[in-house]
């Protein structure tokens, strides 16, 4: 699968309801601090983010709650794509392991359902599926991306 | 027609924005002005393109924190040298007021912004980042500017925009907002289509035609 397939994919995930939106936003401020709490009590964590980069691995827990809430509100694939792509690039070029982000997204799925009304969690689970079933395909894209030397930079704005 | 700016130029203006050497940036800069590029064209294609290079360097782990922040604060320090030389002695008496979303930390582009509004003889009034909303709103209704300008430079502070945006409304309904920034790199256009008043600026030269426009509808 290449990225534009990949960004097809991600088309028949939104849009998402308003209710859906403002339910995950407004708990922002709990969902961050749930993540943190789950992959700090792991006896691994260091090991999957490298010795100094536990206060990164905070800092990307709350950009992904708010990136998130983004796109619940305002849907858009090629963003969503283009943006895990950066994230794993960006974060394996500072010593992240593949294995965080498996770490990370199954730990998202327990904290989504205890912490969202039902009906909200069914409308973001799909979202956080589609993130999991497809981090070997955001790993092997990324890295042939830096590879290249592409770079969303290049593309200006 | 001025001859395309070399990428040599470019990298010679990044590797002196990366060790800091703030006197060979802004000679390179200086120079090319001297030789008759406009300032809009500096900015664009030698101080924008090399801040995206490093902050593409940043993302391959290939410089640190500490050296892209070097990079950022020596370019407005260059830029900050050649505002006396850019202010055109033509005033409008028209004011705009620019800042940040709330919570942005990037505030390069919106500062070229206001440079251009200040060669086109507007009054800018710069907040910068870190400016909380309603404190922009009790400044702008003693200014009353005849237009705001705010920078996104992350996508997901694009539901911090959209409020802000909302709350200016409130108090200036009539006012016209220009938004641009890196937030809209890769989507979120659509977010302003329908809110009136509200334009999207893709570059410096896309808003020296919407001033220019301005200028000559009065």
């Amino acid at each position: 699968m290449d990225k534009k397939t990949l960004i097809e994919s991600a088309t028949r995930l939104g849009p998402f309801s308003p209710t859906t939106a403002t339910g995950y936003a407004d708990k922002s401020d709990r969902l961050i601090a749930r993540i943190n709490e789950a992959l700090l009590s792991r006896a691994d964590t260091k090991s999957i983010v490298g010795d100094i980069n536990l206060a990164m691995m905070k800092d990307n827990h709350a950009n992904h709650v708010r990136f998130i809430a983004s796109i619940l509100k305002h849907f858009d694939a090629e963003v969503l794509t283009e943006t895990v792509l950066w994230v794993f690039r960006a974060y394996r070029n500072r010593g992240f392991a593949s294995t965080y982000w498996a770490a990370q997204l199954s730990a998202w799925f327990p904290i989504l359902r205890e912490e969202l009304p039902r009906e909200i969690y069914e409308e973001v689970r799909p979202l956080y599926e589609w993130m999991q079933v497809n981090i070997p395909l955001f790993e092997k894209l990324s890295h042939e991306q830096s590879e290249n030397g592409e770079s969303p930079y290049q593309n200006g704005h | 027609m001025h001859p395309p700016i070399t990428q040599e130029v470019t990298n010679e203006f990044m590797q002196s924005l990366l060790s800091g050497d703030r006197r060979e940036g802004a000679r390179i800069i200086q120079d090319l002005l001297f030789s008759g590029v406009p300032v809009q064209r500096a900015y664009e294609e030698v101080i924008k393109k090399a801040l995206y290079h490093v902050g593409e360097l940043w993302e391959h782990n290939q410089i640190t924190v500490a050296e892209e922040h070097l990079a950022t604060s020596v370019s407005e320090a260059i830029m900050n040298e050649l505002f006396p030389a850019l202010v055109s002695r033509a005033r409008t008496n028209r004011k705009v007021l620019l800042g940040c979303v709330e919570n942005e930390l990037h505030q390069v582009g919106v500062k070229m912004v206001a440079d251009v509004f200040e060669m086109k003889g507007w009054d800018t009034f710069f907040l910068g980042t870190g400016i909380p909303v309603h404190e922009m709103i009790r400044y702008a209704k003693s200014l009353r500017p005849d237009l705001f300008a705010l920078s996104i430079s992350i996508y997901f502070h694009l539901p911090v925009l959209e409020a802000m945006i909302g709350q200016i409304r409130q108090e200036f309904p009539e006012t016209n907002i220009l938004v641009g920034g890196q937030g809209f790199r890769h989507g979120g256009r659509e977010v302003l289509q329908n809110l009136p008043g509200v334009l999207l600026i893709d570059d410096l030269y896309s808003l020296e035609q919407y001033i220019d426009g301005l200028a000559e509808t009065g």
